[in-house]
């Protein structure tokens, strides 16, 4: 497959998912604008052995995304940079805790959506505009299953990313006669920090409703992220694709 | 190119639209100004002039006049 080396901005390229995209991304000649909360010695270190073992640069921009503010300025940062920007992956996210909706704050509610639903709206109404000026681009938003099938115990989270979910629809009807493709990823049960927030049980039950019984790794999302983001999707929008290992709703 | 000809500019190749037709041009009032039109405008005048507009001044952008003024936010004096 050939690589569009073009250049991408991530969300939560720090770690999991993210962190896996930045490194196909990379290893395919596409220049990042890593978009993370916080930074850390090992997580630069990475960074250098990806930009000396690959011919790209990987510029870090450091954004609270549940602050529009804050994001608003870390945009303009990268627009400062007056390069094309080909593919938005919006894979930041955040979870609540495990709890009965009847005992969760609204305010607890709300944060979660500020990250996981308000702040790829917003990264993405602010740099489609690049993408119709530039007449091509390609967003992929990181929801999950939990937003089409549900998820007993996270009710913010699985709301939040149904709400991703539909709003890749809109924005794929709204800038397609533009040149931009927005799909989704729906990733299951998957090797991530935050899959310690899952209760150990339904980790289990996930595991065992899966076609191939076990858990995925964040490379194999990155697989198809760098699919959508390239021309051999080009005929891909307002999808949302499920990665989940054959998730069922009865086990085998 | 003066700001005055960047504007119009915009106006002009977005909207494919001569210069003597944009005095008292409001949004819906020729047949490429509708939505996605006036974000095309959007885009080409950020362009233009280099700045990212807010989403409050991009939804109130609803004439050629109210434009101008809109720009002086961003220090542009559109003469």
């Amino acid at each position: 497959m050939t690589s569009l080396s073009g250049n991408a901005v991530i969300t939560g390229a720090r770690s999991g998912i993210g962190l896996a995209i930045l490194d196909k991304f990379a290893s395919c000649g596409i220049n990042v604008w890593a978009v993370v909360h916080r930074q850390d010695e090992a997580f630069l270190s990475h960074l250098e052995h990806l930009q000396r073992d690959f011919p790209v640069w990987i510029k870090v921009v450091q954004m609270e995304l549940s602050a529009p503010e804050s994001i608003k300025a870390g945009v303009k940062i990268i627009l400062q940079d007056k390069l094309p920007i080909d593919i938005l992956v919006n894979a930041a996210g955040i979870v609540g805790e495990n709890r009965l909706f009847q005992m969760t704050k609204l305010e607890d509610i709300r944060k979660v959506f500020e990250v996981n639903f308000f702040a790829p709206i917003q990264m993405t109404q602010l740099l489609s505009r690049v993408m119709v000026r530039q007449k091509r681009g390609s967003v992929i938003n990181i929801a999950s299953v939990a937003g089409l099938d549900g998820d007993p115990a996270q009710m913010e989270y699985s709301a939040s990313k149904a709400a991703l979910i539909c709003a890749t629809k809109k924005m794929a009807l709204e800038l397609g006669s533009s040149g931009v493709r927005v799909n989704a990823i729906a990733p299951g049960i998957t090797e991530t920090k935050m899959l310690d927030a899952m209760d150990e049980s339904v980790k289990q039950d996930m595991v065992a409703r899966t076609a191939l019984k076990r858990i995925g790794q964040p490379a194999e999302i990155a697989e198809l992220c760098y699919f959508l983001s390239q021309k051999e999707s080009s005929y891909i929008t307002g999808q949302t694709i499920r990665i989940d290992g054959g998730l069922m709703t009865c086990k085998a | 190119m003066t700001n005055l000809e960047k504007y119009n500019q915009a106006f002009c190749t977005t909207f494919n639209l001569e210069e003597a037709q944009l005095a008292g041009l409001q949004y819906q009032g020729t047949e490429l100004w509708d939505s996605v039109g006036h974000m095309g405008l959007i885009a080409n005048l950020e362009d233009a002039f280099d700045i990212m507009m807010e989403m409050d001044d991009i939804i109130d952008f609803s004439s050629y006049e109210k434009g101008k003024e809109l720009l002086k936010k961003y220090d542009i004096v559109v003469g």
